[in-house]
């Protein structure tokens, strides 16, 4: 009896000291890498450099966020939707305007996701990295391209990773683009000109001269302009598509030489992105009843410009066709024609936007399941910069510069691919400084409607302001255009820049005081 | 060893009286109570055997015994069992002492117990008859209002847990207390049978929560689950069933009401009306409410126990099963469970035994979308909408822009179309063994498993039931297994020299937590009606698909010790250690010790007092620093998160060519330690007149330090709108007072007890380096209690035209009829940004809960209220209504429409003033609420065994002056004040039931 008690005694003690003694204290996440482990080869820059472009076609960016704020605020665009999007494209938001707040948190996000990039790269021995950094840093120079332009040069100065606790400070005057200059000089230096065709739709040297020559527009600063867009027009690197349209048709990626920076959707792939992405990118004329609204629809002056002149044959402005829907239209969207959707729906505007529309995506899936949309299988590439564009901006540099007639030969390049005449044919004789001048703003709308540059234009113009609403005049035709009428409400003093999100402010009182008028 | 032999030869000696068959001997005997009332109804039991009987109305027994060597063991509610040896008697009368003033009954604190007069913390001692008339079907719901100190905050949604809070709400994470189970601590509210619990002890203040070391902070719920009865046989049977309804409908606009404001919140916006708003010809008038909620959603619960045992042996078996229905159709909470609870005397050294409980628990829920939920969506959709349209596309209701802009889902739409549930099957239990290893020297080992299976399935079909958009068919599958092993070896000393008591306990114990899950989703691509079907890959095309899964693991490893003193039973020492390690954070703060000490001094028992009236007294103080850590596992490492199409990549090429990319998946301090608490409590117990008064106080204060803070970040770190990192940076003061009086009346004809308690706690921040926290409507700053309720103040509507221009809001010119706001800065232009002022403080004056239990002859009523007093709400719903031209408007709504109302102006501007959150909108969110009514009828069946009728009602009465659907929801810790609507509100129930035991 006692000898059986004893050895159960025994038996429970091993029991108890052995069975699970050995617990570890220390756990390694298995879902993840971490850090420690991470930013050791060149494929984790890749890999790092690829999470930075992953952000780009988020919704809060390219993929929806951005093109809708930039089209609404420009002479080009208008909208159906009430709320923050009718706030936003009339000058009554508030505070709390989505717009206004995505905006800052997209592009410091992605300069955030740069920085990793930049900031490790740099204080890396390992070899072969140059280049990674370089496009790196011209997606910091894109962020605050964009950020300059909507909220002023007194936003956060970020160059590095942030820790939780660091609270940036605000930037001087001027000294934000002198920073974007130093990230694109330093970029252009070590970025090649071109990928492999498996790599297309990386960052090239052709890019970031695009983007400087653009940030030296911004500022005026033409002769900086000028030397950068003729040494990039001389590289011979990029040239017009012969067909206007086949830069917005699906996937046109090879060969396409006009195109100097895109966005690359992943076409039709998974839901969670491709659903995601164009969410802002079927627009209608008016709400239909397959769930498509008018979220973004085009100003009747954008409709306007293109009836001003015929091209060489007598025939409409071609670009037209494809740069909106509308009564002119021989093309269908989602399957209908402009006097179905006159018909079967509330037209808000006379036009939409159509080139990045995922028209073809959307028709399929019509075709294929309820009747309704589904946001799927979308994932068109959008274009950032053109070649189209880069001649224009160039023609405006001579312009400034004095260089006038120089500049119509460029502006009859981009005119002569959309079969128009020349300048000089359809005005009659060339042009003033002051005529091309404002002659460029019409070129300018009819060449790059929808694609969400107007916005910077009208700011680098000094045009960004209630006198938008005034009509305006083509030169070459003498054509008078009533413009936006939704500019009569810009509030001088106040709408000039979006507000800094509140919430920063709470967090970072560096960046006090807020902007004018807020 | 000699009780061992006295019961040895008990047991020998009745086996050797039943050889001697029929030698019966009679016994006689009257029960009173110590004034020599007479107790009707007493049980008496002969001891180790299934014989007894109960004293009829004039308190007398007859009973036949096999011995007169025999023992009786005498129960009477409220009152001390009594063990009565007969000792050779035929005649016996029994005088009951009432039970609350012995002080002798044994309380669990946590690696052993110890007598309830020893106690020298706050240690709430749960009376688990009155938990059991709760028609709750969890615990922490029956929990409400019980304790002194311990908050509980609910929904009615069925198998929804209710959150507990001890001493208010002091942590930015987590404020759940530490459950333990049988010596299992778990981290999750306890989803176990209410009927199978045995006691509930709260260990409330850090002194004596000490033991549980680095989770202990938030309070520990010690629950111990019923064992066998020794004695004999009982059966136990209950059932009941009855109907629950929400208690409340919202007062919303009918739709000629609905449309006046709406028409007159567009012609202000100079928009054009809606045309069913403008036209009402159609006749709709929608009641919302009453197309979707359920006025007699059924409940029934059944319970059915078996005591059993011997000596040597006790079995206690648990069946047991629910199914309540939700006050929404298609909500419903079933369970299915069983337990089984053993303990045997393997001889007179070694204890072994298990406790093992299996559920089965489904929850089919509310269904959300969009984060939404059905009742929210009821509450806000548009009289002018029918509930069916055979028009729309899925033939459900719903607006369109031009008609009823609303992007409220039809709710009887989502309730038909979307479905989920949550099965979870639970696997509990221990087994332990308990060995006399020398006289004074006892060993326990316990090694424990918390097993929980869970299964969910969403889905839903392709359709549209709200305007302009619509969603995608849907199907989700997700299953995932936690598994937690515990194990313990325990070693303890005890002994008492002349007339010192002292024990030593010493503890080793480890815990591991596993988790994993798996599931896939599809998302659109399958058009059939039929929602019920498999996942595979002819359902949907594999871009459709996606699928998840992660594991983890956790590990706490720990030493504990415990040291009590007690002399003369008048001087108390209570003295915890508790040295923690754990795998949630970094090695160089990865151990933790948390020391308590406790003294108490029964006054009582010293020879200089002497106050006739004062039965008992004693004075406790105590100090303890305890943890917390309301983090998840691997919260110090950075991750770095690479995937491919659909989640961190990039296409790039000419084809499509999908890259993998990396970023960072968080932003992490690596310097993640412990919170902590360190609290002082005082406490005063005192009974008075034999124990008809009994008074139990505490006061207690103390720092919170190094919490852990879900600090917003800059936008400028990447983080995104709304990013944040976690930090030990702030610091809290608490401190709060509770007392619990006990009024018994049980020796007149009419019995009654009345239990009320009353508390107060209260929380300021003392430190928020990284600035304060907002929350809805809501910051936490310096010098507050956590989440005061933040928006502009409000000041009445502009009434005259003089009025217009002494405050404006920027670029705004007001009309007549315009909110007029507080200007706090005095700047001339209210803002958003620099004119917000707390007003409203969400935090209870008074807390309390009022228990009255009074029995006479065979009928026995209870009625429990409970109450908070002095605390402010945010109507987020109210503000969600009248704001905004999307959604209906709230019944009290009085805008000020053509030259007559008091509220501000409708208006479809969405940048209007009128629509920004202001102190329009808080209320006073006191209550009180008849939380429980039960009447019982004890038929009178004494041999046979005990038949109890009952009647009860949950939830009947409320006193508020709130507005909103229910002043009881669940809130987000940096908000506990706002009611934003997308809650379950607590429902009324009426129930009848019965319970028989033999």
């Amino acid at each position: 009896m006692n000898k059986s008690i004893y050895k159960s005694i025994l038996l429970i003690l091993v029991i108890g000291i052995l069975t699970f003694s050995c617990t570890d204290l220390t756990q390694v996440n298995p879902n993840f890498e971490t850090e420690e482990s991470f930013w050791e080869t060149k494929e984790d820059f890749y890999q790092g450099l690829i999470g930075a472009y992953d952000f780009l076609q988020t919704g809060d960016m390219y993929a929806g966020q951005i093109q809708h704020t930039l089209n609404l605020l420009s002479d080009e665009g208008f909208t159906g939707q009430l709320g923050d999007p009718y706030n936003l494209a009339t000058f009554s938001s508030d505070l709390n305007n989505e717009f206004h707040v995505t905006l800052w948190y997209s592009f410091y996000t992605l300069i955030a996701r740069s920085y990793q990039v930049i900031e490790r790269g740099e204080n890396s021995d390992i070899s072969g990295i140059d280049g990674i950094i370089g496009e790196a840093k011209f997606l910091v120079a894109l962020s605050y391209y964009n950020l300059i332009t909507a909220y002023g040069d007194g936003i956060a100065f970020v160059d590095g990773i942030q820790s939780a606790s660091d609270k940036p400070r605000k930037a001087q005057p001027g000294e934000m683009w002198v920073f974007t200059e130093t990230l694109l000089t330093e970029a252009i230096m070590v970025l090649p000109k071109a990928y492999s065709s498996t790599e297309f739709g990386r960052i090239t040297k052709g890019a970031a001269q695009a983007l400087l020559a653009k940030v030296h527009m911004q500022q005026n600063d033409y002769d900086a302009a000028e030397l950068i867009l003729s040494e990039l027009i001389g590289s011979g690197q990029y040239k017009l598509n012969a067909n206007y349209e086949s830069n917005f048709t699906e996937e046109l990626t090879t060969g396409n030489k006009e195109v100097i920076f895109q966005i690359n959707f992943l076409h039709n792939g998974p839901q969670q992105e491709s659903d995601y992405n164009w969410f802002f990118r079927i627009n209608s004329p008016g709400e239909s009843s397959f769930g498509i609204w008018s979220d973004q629809v085009a100003t009747n002056f954008a409709l306007e410009s293109y009836l001003v002149e015929t091209d060489k044959d007598g025939n409409i402005d071609p670009r037209l066709n494809m740069s909106l829907f509308s009564n002119y239209s021989d093309k269908t969207l989602y399957g209908q024609t402009w006097e179905w959707w006159e018909s079967n729906a509330n037209i808000v505007s006379e036009a939409s936007f159509y080139k990045f529309n995922e028209n073809v995506a959307v028709l399929n899936e019509l075709n294929n399941g309820s009747g309704s949309v589904q946001w799927k299988n979308g994932g068109k590439d959008m274009i950032i910069i053109r070649y189209a564009d880069i001649l224009l901006l160039y023609a405006e540099a001579l312009n400034e510069n004095g260089k006038t007639l120089e500049a119509h030969n460029y502006i009859n390049i981009v005119r002569a691919r959309a079969n128009m005449n020349n300048l000089e044919v359809t005005a009659g004789a060339t042009l003033s400084q002051a005529e091309l001048r404002e002659q460029i703003k019409h070129e300018r709308l009819v060449e790059l409607c929808g694609e969400f540059i107007r916005w910077f234009d009208l700011k680098r113009w000094g045009e960004y302001g209630p006198q938008i609403a005034n009509d305006f005049t083509v030169p070459a035709t003498g054509n008078i255009i009533a413009r936006d009428q939704s500019f009569s409400n810009f509030r001088n003093g106040q709408d000039e820049l979006f507000p800094i999100p509140l919430d920063e402010l709470d967090l970072n009182p560096n960046l006090l005081p807020q902007n004018p008028g807020w | 060893m000699k009780i061992y032999q006295k019961a040895t030869l008990v047991i020998l000696f009745g086996m050797f009286c039943s050889v001697k068959a029929n030698a019966q001997y009679t016994i006689n005997g009257k029960v009173t109570d110590e004034s020599q009332e007479v107790l009707p109804g007493a049980n008496i039991k002969v001891k180790g055997t299934s014989s007894g009987t109960a004293t009829n109305r004039e308190g007398l027994f007859q009973l036949n015994v096999m011995s007169l060597s025999d023992t009786l063991i005498v129960s009477y509610l409220g009152f001390q069992t009594q063990e009565i040896p007969i000792n050779g008697r035929t005649s016996i009368d029994i005088i009951m002492p009432v039970s609350s003033i012995s002080g002798e009954e044994v309380v669990v604190v946590g690696y052993g117990s110890q007598r309830k007069k020893d106690l020298t913390g706050a240690v709430g001692i749960v009376e688990m008859e009155e938990l059991a008339k709760s028609l709750s079907t969890n615990v922490t719901d029956r929990l409400q209002g019980r304790i002194p100190g311990v908050t509980v905050s609910k929904t009615g949604e069925p198998g929804s847990l209710g959150d507990i809070t001890i001493r208010g709400v002091s942590f930015f994470g987590d404020n759940n207390p530490l459950f333990v189970i049988d010596g299992i601590p778990t981290e999750d509210s306890p989803n176990i049978n209410p009927t199978d619990i045995e006691s509930i002890q709260i260990l409330k203040d850090a002194s004596s929560s000490a033991i549980y070391g680095s989770r202990a902070a938030n309070g520990v719920v010690v629950i111990t689950t019923k064992k066998g009865n020794a004695d004999k046989m009982s059966v136990s049977f209950e059932s009941q069933a009855g109907i629950q309804q929400f208690s409340k409908k919202l007062d919303v606009v009918n739709t000629a009401e609905f449309a006046r404001i709406h028409n007159a919140a567009y012609d202000n916006a100079g928009l054009p009306r809606r045309n069913w708003s403008d036209d009402l010809t159609r006749g709709v008038d929608t009641d919302w409410q009453k197309a979707v909620f359920d006025d007699a959603a059924s409940f029934r619960e059944n319970n059915i126990s078996i005591s059993s045992g011997s000596e040597k042996s006790k079995v206690y078996l648990n069946l047991n099963n629910t199914d309540q229905n939700g006050t929404i159709n298609k909500t419903r909470f079933q369970r299915v469970g069983v337990r089984l609870n053993t303990e045997f005397d393997l001889n007179d050294k070694i204890i072994v035994g298990q406790n093992l409980a299996v559920s089965k628990t489904r929850q089919i829920g509310q269904q959300y979308l969009d984060g939404q939920g059905v009742i929210y969506n009821t509450l806000m959709m548009f009289p002018t909408i029918p509930v069916y349209d055979p028009t729309t596309i899925s033939g459900y209701g719903h607006g369109s822009i031009d008609d009823a802009e609303t992007y409220q889902f039809n709710p009887v739409g989502v309730r038909e179309m979307f479905n989920s549930y949550q099965d979870h099957t639970k696997i509990m239990g221990n087994i332990f063994t308990d060995v006399q290893l020398l006289k004074n020297l006892e060993y326990k080992f316990n090694f424990g498993a918390d097993i929980d299976m869970g299964a969910a399935r969403n889905f839903q079909r392709g359709g549209q039931i709200r305007t302009e958009i619509p969603h995608l068919s849907g199907l989700e599958e997700n299953s995932a297994e936690d598994l937690m092993l515990v194990i313990e070896n325990r070693l303890t000393y005890s002994n008492s020299i002349n007339n010192h008591q002292f024990s030593v306990m010493a503890t080793h114990t480890e815990q591991q937590f596993d988790f994993k899950q798996n599931g896939i989703s599809i998302n659109g691509g399958f058009d059939s009606d039929d929602p019920f079907f498999q996942i595979s890959s002819t359902t949907a095309s594999p871009e459709n698909i996606s699928t998840y899964g992660n594991q983890q693991t956790s590990t706490i490893r720990s030493f504990l010790g415990r040291l009590t003193y007690n002399f003369s039973d008048k001087y108390l020492l209570t003295a915890n250690v508790r040295r923690d390690g754990s795998s949630k954070f970094p090695e160089k703060n990865r151990w933790g010790t948390f020391p308590s000490v406790s003294a108490g001094w029964n006054i009582n028992e010293e020879s200089f007092f002497n106050v006739p009236f004062i039965t008992r007294l004693k004075l406790r103080a105590g100090y303890g620093v305890v943890g917390n850590a309301s983090i998840g596992n691997y919260a110090y490492q950075t991750l770095i998160a690479s995937s491919s199409a659909g989640g961190t990549n990039y296409n790039l090429g000419y084809g499509d060519r999908s890259v993998i990319g990396a970023i960072r998946e968080n932003l992490v301090n690596d310097d993640l330690k412990w919170e902590t608490l360190k609290e002082t409590n005082l406490g005063l117990d005192l009974v008075m007149f034999d124990g008809k008064l009994e008074f139990i106080g505490d006061y207690y204060f103390g720092d919170l330090e190094d919490l852990l803070v879900a600090a917003p970040v800059p936008g400028t770190t990447g983080e995104g709108i709304g990013g944040t990192t976690i930090i030990n940076v702030a610091t809290m003061e608490r401190s709060g007072w509770e007392f619990l009086v006990v009024f018994r009346e049980l020796k007149k004809s009419i019995k009654y007890d009345i239990t009320a308690n009353l508390f107060h706690t209260e929380n300021k921040v003392t430190s928020l380096p990284l600035g304060n926290l907002f929350g809805e409507y809501s910051i936490t700053t310096v010098g507050s209690p956590i989440g005061q309720i933040y928006t502009l103040g409000y000041q009445g509507i502009y009434k005259e035209a003089a009025e217009l221009n002494e405050y404006t809001v920027i670029n705004r010119i007001p009309y007549i009829g315009d909110a007029k706001y507080q200007d706090a800065n005095e700047d001339g232009n209210i803002s958003e940004g620099d004119d917000r002022v707390i007003v409203g403080d969400p935090n209870p004056d008074l807390e309390y809960g009022l228990n009255l239990n009074a029995y006479w002859k065979n009928f026995e009523l209870s009625v429990f209220f409970q109450g908070v007093h002095g605390r402010d709400i945010f109507n987020g719903v109210r503000y969600d209504m009248d704001t905004s031209p999307l959604t209906t408007y709230s019944g009290v709504y009085d805008p000020y429409i053509d030259g007559s109302g008091s509220d501000p102006r409708p208006t479809a501007d969405f940048g209007s003033p009128n629509n920004i959150a202001s102190s329009l909108y808080v209320e006073d969110g006191s209550y009180l609420r008849l939380k429980n009514l039960r009447v019982g009828y004890k038929v009178p069946w004494n041999n046979i065994g005990e038949l109890t009728l009952f009647a009860v009602g949950q939830n009947l009465l409320t006193f508020t002056g709130y507005s909103g659907m229910d002043p009881e929801f669940e809130s987000g810790i940096l908000a506990p004040g706002v009611d934003d609507g997308g809650g379950f509100p607590n429902v009324r129930i009426y129930n009848l039931g019965l319970n028989f035991s033999f």
